[in-house]
């Protein structure tokens, strides 16, 4: 089913779109978020994530714009976005302020719009980057570091050994380092 | 920048960006595994306010009650209206979707300055579907690249693509965005176009050594890998040993080096920024207290020598514990250009380094076909004068080497024509000497040298304007510096190719030579606009000389390590003897031009 006729059905009969919707996709996004939030949070904690994602694109039905993006990529983006606010959540609660956000938690210590501006300039680089891979080098990335897939999983789909993906994906990193600290010299 | 580092850029991705990074990956029926799904499916109803099972609850007719006729004109109305709706929505739809597409292969073209005169709307989407996804098998494709790489004013020889390449698409496109080819890609660069007859080409690399998350100064592994026409054919990795050097042999191929030295002298922790060093300091001292004791066995150095054959299975690897003594590492890359060569004997194999007495000197280490260590010398070149060991190359009777003067290092400048002598090392470490060799200009590179039937062959370049070494650049920043004006934009300074690579070219002439019994030097080839690279010996015999011919630039002002980049095609020439004039064969390579 196309996302058109999905979000349509989903409008007009909420039941039956929504169970299509995580028939299709639950695989998905419950991937994203336990490769965020396992090990850091319960089970319970990741199904209730995994539950959020799709009752906050179920609550934005009417805000779904085909020209922003797929109905895939638009959950994909809502759960990395909730794993992430939920990982952030679990560390402070346990007194952890990862060392990356520690300087956020002062006054004036978040970052800057260059900041952001050059962040975002960077993640947009590292995906045309990761484009410009050739496959199967851009689904492995994509599914080890975006969709949290496991080597083994990604083997069996792509019908490669283990050792093949997990060279390929090393090899692959590599040239997006290179791509990056490129950016970084210049 | 670790795998953390992309995983966290990727995780901020937005919709319109996950839509880039999906295009193509089929995420259905990924496995939820523990997820416990039933329980999730009734939070999200319940959350989203859907009563689930509403429509089984919905009243069934009941039996016996009189069913009233259908009303068949208001039932079709109702239906075509709908239809009618439903195909206006689709129409709609058709169109963002078309309009969408086709201003994101727009705005590739204008990106990557792809020329799109003449071309309809679907063929610029075609053409960037067929780009983009590497598939390059559009015809229009391969119009659309030439047109660009005929604005970049490349000669049709550069042009011209090989066999040894997936379409002369993907080709051009490489050619036109500086992408060193696939299997070329790591740090090979031009004057190092390493490739064995038949396209085979070995890699190494480096995977860090992380510790909570962060790098350390140490490598987990070094992966050796062999490519044949630019697919992998096996892989082998070397846990926690480096591989330095490394040479096809006839049933596989021979990889000596070290194990990696892992102490605390030499442990440090990588933080973010400066502002963490007291993080640094403390996981440097938690990574020696828990760490540091599973390394006991790489607190010394050792060596091995290692066989790998054509499966890529590790026929033998052995240890031995004879030291090449060298200089400091602050002086290392000053002086040396040559590491080391392998190479077969009649008894096994043979490892060939410079070393001792300032490297007026070499160490020949001997091993058996098992690679069990035989024997070791390591005699003095003193009767020479002040020469160093600085080319080698396998022969037939042990090694030909060239001895440079003391004074000649990569960054030096040469006040004069310098002379090497030319030597034979023998299998048992042994030195004659063949002749002498005078460079026939101040600013002459020498890349390599082979012996090939009875002949001593010397690759390098001429640099045209002057001496060679790291002020290559000099006179083209300068040139491009008193007219700054010209180049300045709000995205830099951007010199395009098309100016710069006809000065960078015009700077640089490949040169072949064939020594005469004397010494004599007799250009056999000279290929304008490129780097002579690598010499081997082919599987008939032949010499095999690679040229690294300069095909696109760009100005990089801002990088430390070069000012001026770009890409270099490889060619390919085959001598049976110095009389015979080879037409360049075209690899379908690129290597990096940096200087």
């Amino acid at each position: 089913m196309d996302d058109a006729k999905r979000v349509m059905l989903i409008k007009t009969d909420p039941e039956a779109g929504m169970a299509g919707l995580m028939d299709d996709h639950m695989g998905l996004v419950c991937s994203i978020v336990r490769g965020r939030l396992g090990g850091v949070c319960t089970k319970e904690d990741i199904e209730d994530c995994v539950s959020e994602v799709f009752a906050e694109f179920y609550r934005g039905i009417n805000n779904f714009s085909p020209e922003k993006g797929t109905v895939k990529a638009l959950l994909c983006s809502i759960a990395k976005h909730r794993a992430a606010s939920i990982c952030q959540k679990a560390s402070r609660a346990a007194g952890n302020i990862p060392l990356d956000e520690a300087g956020n938690e002062l006054p004036g210590g978040g970052p800057s719009a260059e900041e952001l501006a050059a962040a975002k300039e960077k993640r947009r680089k590292l995906i045309t980057a990761v484009e410009a891979l050739g496959e199967p080098d851009r689904s492995i990335i994509v599914r080890k570091y975006y969709l949290c897939e496991s080597s083994k999983s990604i083997a069996d789909r792509l019908s490669m050994t283990v050792s093949a993906v997990d060279t390929r994906a090393h090899r692959a990193l590599g040239k997006l380092k290179k791509v990056l600290e490129g950016i970084n010299d210049e | 920048m670790n795998n953390n580092d992309i995983e966290k850029l990727l995780e901020l991705a937005s919709s319109e960006e996950a839509d880039r990074l999906l295009e193509g990956i089929d995420a259905a029926g990924m496995d939820a595994g523990e997820t416990d799904t039933g329980k999730v499916r009734k939070a999200v109803f319940e959350k989203c306010g859907i009563e689930e099972g509403r429509r089984e609850a919905f009243p069934q007719p009941a039996r016996g009650r009189k069913i009233r006729r259908f009303k068949w004109k208001r039932v079709l109305a109702a239906a075509a209206a709908v239809l009618l709706f439903a195909g206006a929505c689709l129409g709609a739809w058709a169109l963002i979707r078309e309009n969408r597409e086709y201003k994101t292969a727009l705005a590739f073209f204008e990106e990557h300055d792809l020329p799109a005169e003449g071309l309809t709307r679907q063929q610029i989407k075609d053409v960037y579907k067929d780009i983009s996804t590497n598939n390059f098998a559009d015809p229009m494709s391969e119009k659309v690249l030439t047109a660009y790489a005929n604005n970049l004013r490349l000669s049709e020889d550069m042009i011209y693509v090989g066999t040894n390449v997936k379409t002369n698409s993907d080709y051009l496109w490489r050619l036109s965005n500086n992408i060193a080819s696939e299997p070329y890609s790591v740090g090979l660069i031009a004057g190092e176009s390493l490739l064995y007859d038949g396209n085979v080409h070995f890699e190494r690399e480096w995977t860090g050594l992380e510790y909570e998350g962060h790098a350390t100064g140490f490598n987990e592994k070094c992966t050796f890998e062999k490519y044949v026409g630019g697919e992998l054919i096996w892989s082998v990795d070397f846990p926690l040993e480096s591989v330095e050097v490394y040479a096809p042999v006839s049933d596989g191929v021979l990889a000596a080096g070290v194990t990696d030295i892992i102490n605390a002298e030499n442990a440090y922790v990588q933080v973010e920024s400066h502002d963490k060093l007291d993080e640094a300091e403390r996981l440097r001292e938690k990574f020696i207290a828990e760490e540091l004791p599973k390394y006991a066995d790489h607190a010394v150095q050792r060596r091995f020598i290692a066989k790998i054959n054509d499966k890529g299975e590790v026929v033998f690897k052995k240890y031995f514990n004879v030291t090449a003594p060298k200089y400091n590492s602050a002086d290392y890359y000053d002086y040396i250009e040559f590491e080391s060569i392998l190479f077969e004997t009649p008894e096994g194999y043979a490892l060939l380094e410079p070393g001792g007495h300032n490297y007026r000197a070499f160490v020949l280490t001997s091993f058996s076909r098992g690679g069990d260590f035989i024997g070791s010398v390591n005699p003095s070149l003193g009767e020479y004068g002040n020469l160093r060991l600085q080319w080698a190359a396998p022969s037939e009777n042990g090694a030909v080497a060239l001895l440079s003067p003391d004074y000649v290092t990569y960054n030096s400048i040469a006040p004069d024509p310098v002379t090497f002598s030319v030597v034979r090392i023998g299998f048992d470490g042994s030195v004659t000497e063949l002749c002498t060799f005078t460079a026939p200009y101040t600013g002459f590179k020498l890349n390599s040298i082979a012996e090939q039937g009875g002949k001593v062959w010397i690759s390098g370049y001429r640099f045209t304007e002057g001496n060679v070494g790291v002020y290559e650049m000099q006179s083209i920043v300068a040139e491009i510096w008193a007219n700054i004006d010209r180049w300045s934009s709000d995205d830099g300074i951007l010199v395009p190719s098309d100016y710069l690579t006809p000065r960078v070219r015009a700077l640089y002439e490949a040169k072949l030579f064939v020594l005469e019994s004397d010494g004599a030097p007799v250009e056999v080839l000279s290929v304008p606009g490129a780097i002579g690279s690598f010499l081997s010996i082919g599987a008939n015999g032949e010499l095999i000389w690679n040229a690294d011919s300069i095909t696109s630039t760009y100005y990089s002002p801002a990088t430390s390590s070069f000012q001026v980049g770009g890409t270099c095609s490889v060619e390919r020439y085959r001598f049976a003897s110095p009389a015979d004039t080879p037409k360049a064969e075209q690899t379908g390579a690129l290597v990096q031009f940096r200087r």
